[in-house]
């Protein structure tokens, strides 16, 4: 019988061309203009880029142009270029260079604005500066250590570029991906009011022949959330692969964790959305699918889906909302997944949004089995 | 003949509006019971309760001797509900949706695939068993509808209207279809404002209003409750007042109605009232044209019991 009804509840659902469609769309389209919108910004404001410099060599100095050779190159911090001076300005006037550093006896920075790149070069020369002192320290109290002073300066001090404490990939970018990834999961609730309401004799025809049947009504739910369950996960995937091969969004290399999430996530918004059906108060399709569209809404709100820093102040503020918001759980477990090596906080997301999907799907199944309706 | 389905003292309350009355019913086995009444008089609601989808304020229920309740499966299985609403997947096909809903009573595979392609025989859809229900005429869809609710061969089978906005030939497809299924061991309760549907249909009767049973019987017990037993209408013009006068004074008349030049006449008994009031004209001399004798409809057993036409209020 479950199968019977899972495989029906497959076949219409397949059918279901509309809902098909916008459940296909929405991650899809969202992530496309997301990316349209998003990532040439990023690429132009937010990605870093190594700062082109003039260099201007008034008297040789071996260990700054050891640690140039360190820092610059495409992957590096700084792109260096030798100039005479009088070219060196003139790149700078043009734009070509954001400053011109001057190696003498004293090493110094010339720039003509303030910016995040010029900034960069002044830290980089701070730095430099604080770190040389040290080196001649070292050359004066022990030569023979230079060498290994000038590794260790290389291999941390003057590494400027980002390190993260995991195998995932932080760009800010992939938060709005993620993001997108969640609420699409979230609206998997959609699915779920409708699928409900095809159970319920006070709300369709359809309810009224299912009700009528020998046929145990937990047995007709849960065969309607695994078959919705199915095509919303694919739909997940679907979504994830093609941010991946199509638009090119690195999500790191956790993707058991991720597709596990995804599963999890698309389990707590149908079931979420059956729970919301099943309520017999307020009666109504249109009326559910509001109160629907409202719980998502709200929750994204509350996760930083629509806007930034509302999850940070209720962290602060009262942090028990965040372990109990579907949608914050989600985005906390796609964070953990790219800050952490092990998956602590990960697993403890999953096992919350296991429990609430649960107690969902329990509260749905308790509210239709065995009813009796007041009104038809 | 035992009772297949016993209700008694029957009360349904929505808020104020009692539309259960301490309502009773016995309907035997293979009997086909109609439930007449106009629209809002209990019908749907009675059967509702019934099937234990509707709540209800107090008195009992019993189909098959057993009470119903949600959970009554095997009780369940044995019953077939064709509902107003035409209840179908519209992503399905027509032989998908048969399936389906048989299958939700038939777990054996090779039983069921029989019984499918039976209903699909029964009602005439075999040249549209792969048709999706909205490629379907309204008359077809309401086979479908029909189909999908007695797949599974159910010994009692509720038809609530199920001619609703149904086409002449379509309304007689699903009559003939009905009386075969009794035919071949069901017992149906059939429920209508269709009083001609449910004299040509019905064994027994039961008729309601707001809620209450206001008489029941064979189509012949009901007619005989109420005093009309023929009703004559004669056109005929300028009629005088005398002769409405003599008219009124034929035997058995009870009651006369001129006007639009047609008069019509109510009799209590008598078996040659017409052959009196042609007799009466063609001796006074005055000109026919058409004449009609009705002999009392269900409408008339309503009328005169409520005191508002069954039509009126459908």
């Amino acid at each position: 019988m479950f199968f019977h009804n899972l495989r029906y509840n497959l076949l219409y659902s397949l059918r279901s061309k509309v809902s098909l469609f916008w459940t296909f769309v929405f991650p899809l389209a969202l992530s496309t203009f997301m990316f349209m919108a998003f990532g040439k910004i990023y690429e132009t404001t937010e990605k870093f880029k190594p700062v082109p410099v003039g260099i201007v060599t008034v008297n040789e100095n071996e260990i700054f142009n050891k640690v140039l050779d360190e820092v610059s190159g495409d992957d590096g911090l700084i792109i260096p270029k030798n100039m005479t001076d009088e070219n060196a300005v003139d790149a700078l006037g043009d734009g070509d260079i954001y400053g011109i550093i001057y190696v003498d006896d004293n090493i110094s920075l010339s720039i003509n604005e303030n910016g995040i790149e010029q900034t960069i070069l002044s830290s980089f020369l701070d730095r430099y500066i604080q770190t040389e002192s040290v080196i001649m320290q070292i050359a004066e109290i022990n030569p023979a250590n230079i060498q290994a002073a000038v590794d260790k300066l290389k291999s941390g001090t003057l590494n400027y570029r980002e390190l993260t404490v995991s195998d995932g990939n932080s760009d800010n970018l992939v938060n709005y991906f993620y993001a997108i990834l969640a609420m699409s999961c979230l609206f998997a609730s959609f699915i779920g009011i409708t699928s409900t309401l095809n159970l319920q004799a006070n709300l369709s025809a359809l309810g009224v022949r299912r009700s009528i049947a020998p046929t145990r009504k937990t047995t007709l739910i849960l065969a309607s959330f695994i078959s919705n369950l199915v095509i919303q996960f694919t739909v997940e995937c679907l979504a994830l692969l093609y941010m991946i091969f199509i638009l090119g969004i690195n999500f790191g290399d956790k993707y058991a964790a991720i597709i596990l999430l995804l599963l999890n996530g698309s389990s707590l918004g149908l079931s979420m959305g059956m729970f919301i059906g099943a309520l017999s108060k307020p009666a109504g399709e249109g009326i559910k699918m509001g109160i629907g569209i409202s719980v998502s809404m709200i929750m994204s709100v509350l996760a930083d889906l629509c806007a930034n820093g509302i999850q940070d102040s209720i962290e602060h503020t009262i942090p028990v909302i965040n372990r109990i918001n579907p949608a914050a759980l989600m985005t906390d477990s796609f964070y953990a997944l790219n800050s952490f090596d092990n998956y602590e906080r990960f697993t403890r997301n999953m096992v919350i949004l296991v429990i609430i999907t649960s107690a969902l799907l329990t509260g749905a199944i308790s509210m239709i089995r065995r009813n009796r309706y007041a009104s038809i | 003949m035992s009772a297949i389905i016993e209700i008694k003292n029957l009360v349904k309350r929505y808020n104020e509006l009692i539309a259960l009355d301490h309502f009773n019913l016995e309907v035997g086995e293979g009997e086909i019971f109609g439930l007449l009444g106009p629209n809002g008089s209990g019908k749907t609601t009675t059967i509702n309760c019934i099937l234990s989808l509707l709540s209800y304020d107090k008195g009992d229920i019993k189909v098959f001797g057993l009470k119903m309740t949600p959970s009554s499966y095997e009780l369940k299985r044995q019953i077939g509900v064709v509902m107003q609403d035409v209840a179908v997947f519209d992503e399905l096909t027509v032989y998908e949706n048969i399936d389906y809903f048989c299958g939700l009573y038939i777990t054996d595979k090779e039983l069921k695939k029989q019984y499918v392609k039976e209903a699909i025989e029964f009602v005439g859809l075999d040249e549209f068993s792969n048709f999706r229900p909205k490629k379907l005429s309204g008359g077809l869809l309401r086979r479908l509808n029909i189909a999908c609710g007695i797949a599974h061969k159910p010994k009692l089978i509720f038809f609530d209207e199920p001619t609703v906005a149904v086409d002449p030939q379509s309304r007689n497809n699903i009559l003939k279809g009905i009386e075969q299924l009794n035919r071949d061991g069901a017992t149906i309760i059939y429920t209508s404002h269709y009083m001609e549907e449910v004299e040509q249909l019905c064994s027994r009767i039961l008729i309601m209003d707001k809620g209450r049973s206001i008489a029941s019987g064979t189509k012949e017990e009901l007619k005989n409750m109420i005093k009309n037993t023929e009703k004559i209408s004669v056109e005929v013009p300028n009629l005088s007042s005398q002769a409405i006068n003599d008219i009124k004074l034929l035997p058995h008349a009870y009651d006369l109605d001129y006007s639009e030049n047609v008069l019509k006449v109510s009799f209590s008994g008598g078996s040659h009232n017409l052959v009196h009031i042609l007799d009466y004209m063609k001796s006074n001399d005055y000109t026919l044209g058409r004449v009609y004798s009705e002999l009392p409809t269900l409408n008339d057993v309503f009328l005169e019991i409520t005191g508002t036409e069954l039509r009126d209020n459908a």
